[in-house]
């Protein structure tokens, strides 16, 4: 299968940001989670993928083509929702769909008038007056009506009610019933991302920490809990973050087994979610 | 190109219903007062009122992207940045024009119908008086332009400012500077201003089709150096 994306020692300096080294791709047909705290990056890659940005070093590839050179065919392929989406306020929804279909050769206008009324938007309130939630709804109606083969969304859940967010969800997992089509999805709420990615990519001060396949992750990631005689300067090595109370610690491993053998039968593991992981190295930057 | 203009003319559809109704009303008060009372048409301060309006206006459609924060949305169309300078270049043309042509068709009301007649009012209606100021707007546009794909809107007009007045505070230092080598070394500098004056006399014995001509070159060459420099510089900005 083809790569949709594929990121290659992409470097951004951007004020006192660092975006070091990035690697990593997608293939075509899957659903990428990028998820990482505030600050971390995730909004900076995705402006590089889109070219918002210009970057210092490496290359960016998006079906297989760079992403400067064939900036225009490419992004005729792809639907976009940023985080904080800007549009004329004192238009309405309407007028701004005549201002943008335009541009995309495959817009189906049936398509977007069956997303503005599953999304309850209306037409004719100019955009200053919709909400926050309805802003997004609008920006994602825009994106998912011209049959874009690539769907880059930056935070597209924050801000939104869980039950839409839950709509959402499934509006994307529907797009994938198209085996062709691609998501690339950032978000630091990792509920979204567990519910919905194949693959996970988590970035941390600029830095990739690791980039795979979901199962796998939350297969090698676990908890272990225990009392706190049990920790020193050599078993908290096997950590990659503890966190301690006066009941005993909890801390997170990459590897199971290890801990099992170095901490022995006296600790208990547990499976460790996307936000434990999020949480436990984000705390290791601050001891370290 | 012709989406990006008509996004923009779309857009900006009701701040042009209003330079339309504000341009006559300043330009007339500006005629009226001036002639009531100064007796007469002050060029040197006339000029500037409606040219600066008429160079406010073709920042318009920049104005309304700026405040809206469009310029991301847009950049993640599918369009080449390049594409978004030629259609900011010709969309302020054009509003810059279209103003000028509507200030003109102002004089030409005030003069007919308000009879304020006014020598200086008729060479500016004269199609010697719009062609000399159409090139001062395209000039003065070519100018202000690549500071504000460089900068952005706000930025760019105090970019602008700054490099005027580095700009006068070179050519000042520059002739104090000239005038104390002269002082020093006895240099004859007379050949600038015997260059200066071969080009002005030469510029006098040309017909006017000549001058025209010469004046459209060069004002061509200015907005192709201009656009080249705003494509280079909006290619390398972070939106």
């Amino acid at each position: 299968m083809e790569n949709v994306l594929e990121l290659t020692n992409v470097r951004k300096n951007y004020g006192d940001f660092y975006l070091q080294d990035v690697s990593f791709s997608l293939q075509e047909g899957y659903i990428m989670g990028l998820i990482g705290p505030n600050g971390a990056g995730k909004t900076t890659i995705i402006k590089l993928i889109m070219n918002l940005i210009i970057k210092n070093g490496g290359s960016i590839k998006i079906f297989d083509k760079d992403h400067c050179k064939d900036e225009v065919e490419i992004k005729s392929r792809i639907g976009f929702v940023y985080d904080n989406p800007h549009y004329y306020e004192h238009l309405n929804l309407n007028q701004i769909k005549k201002i943008i279909a335009p541009f995309y050769k495959n817009w189906d206008e049936d398509m977007f008038q069956h997303l503005v009324k599953k999304f309850d938007l209306p037409h004719k309130k100019i955009i200053k007056k919709f909400s926050r939630g309805m802003v997004m709804k609008g920006a994602i109606a825009i994106a998912l009506s011209h049959h874009a083969d690539f769907i880059i969304m930056d935070e597209p859940t924050s801000g939104l009610d869980p039950i839409f967010r839950r709509e959402l969800l499934d509006l994307l997992y529907d797009v994938l019933q198209n085996e062709k089509k691609s998501i690339l999805f950032s978000t630091h709420i990792t509920s979204d991302i567990e519910r919905i990615a194949d693959f996970i990519t988590f970035i941390l001060d600029g830095k990739i920490i690791f980039s795979s396949a979901k199962d796998e992750i939350l297969e090698n990631y676990a908890l272990i809990k225990g009392e706190n005689a049990l920790l020193n300067e050599e078993t908290e090595n096997y950590c990659i973050g503890v966190r301690r109370n006066s009941f005993g610690f909890e801390a997170l491993t990459n590897n199971v087994l290890e801990a099992k053998a170095v901490f022995g039968k006296q600790i208990v593991t547990d499976r460790a979610t996307l936000e434990d992981i999020m949480y436990f190295y984000n705390a290791r930057r601050y001891n370290d | 190109m012709i989406n990006l203009l008509r996004k923009d003319f779309r857009a900006g559809a009701l701040y042009l219903l209003g330079i339309v109704l504000l341009l006559p009303i300043i330009t007339i008060l500006t005629i009226g007062t001036m002639i009531d009372v100064f007796g007469g048409i002050i060029m040197s301060y006339f000029i500037f009122i409606p040219a600066g309006l008429c160079i406010a206006a073709s920042f318009l459609f920049i104005g309304i992207d700026s405040a809206y924060e469009t310029d991301m949305t847009y950049a993640s169309l599918p369009i080449k940045r390049s594409m978004i300078v030629y259609t900011r270049y010709i969309s302020s043309f054009i509003l810059a024009l279209s103003s000028w042509i509507l200030v003109i068709f102002t004089c030409y009301i005030s003069m007919t119908y308000l009879n304020k007649i006014d020598r200086l009012l008729e060479m500016l209606i004269s199609f010697r008086g719009f062609f000399v100021m159409a090139i001062f707007l395209l000039l003065v546009i070519s100018f202000l332009q690549p500071f504000i794909f460089r900068f952005g809107t706000g930025k760019g007009i105090i970019a602008v400012m700054f490099f005027m007045f580095c700009l006068f505070l070179i050519f000042q230092i520059g002739r104090v500077l000239l005038r104390a080598i002269n002082v020093v070394f006895k240099l004859d500098l007379s050949f600038i201003e015997r260059f200066i004056q071969d080009i002005l006399q030469w510029m006098f014995q040309l017909e006017a089709f000549e001058v025209y001509s010469w004046l459209a070159g060069i004002v061509l060459f200015v907005i192709l150096m201009s656009v080249t420099i705003s494509i280079l510089l909006y290619n390398r900005r972070d939106l």
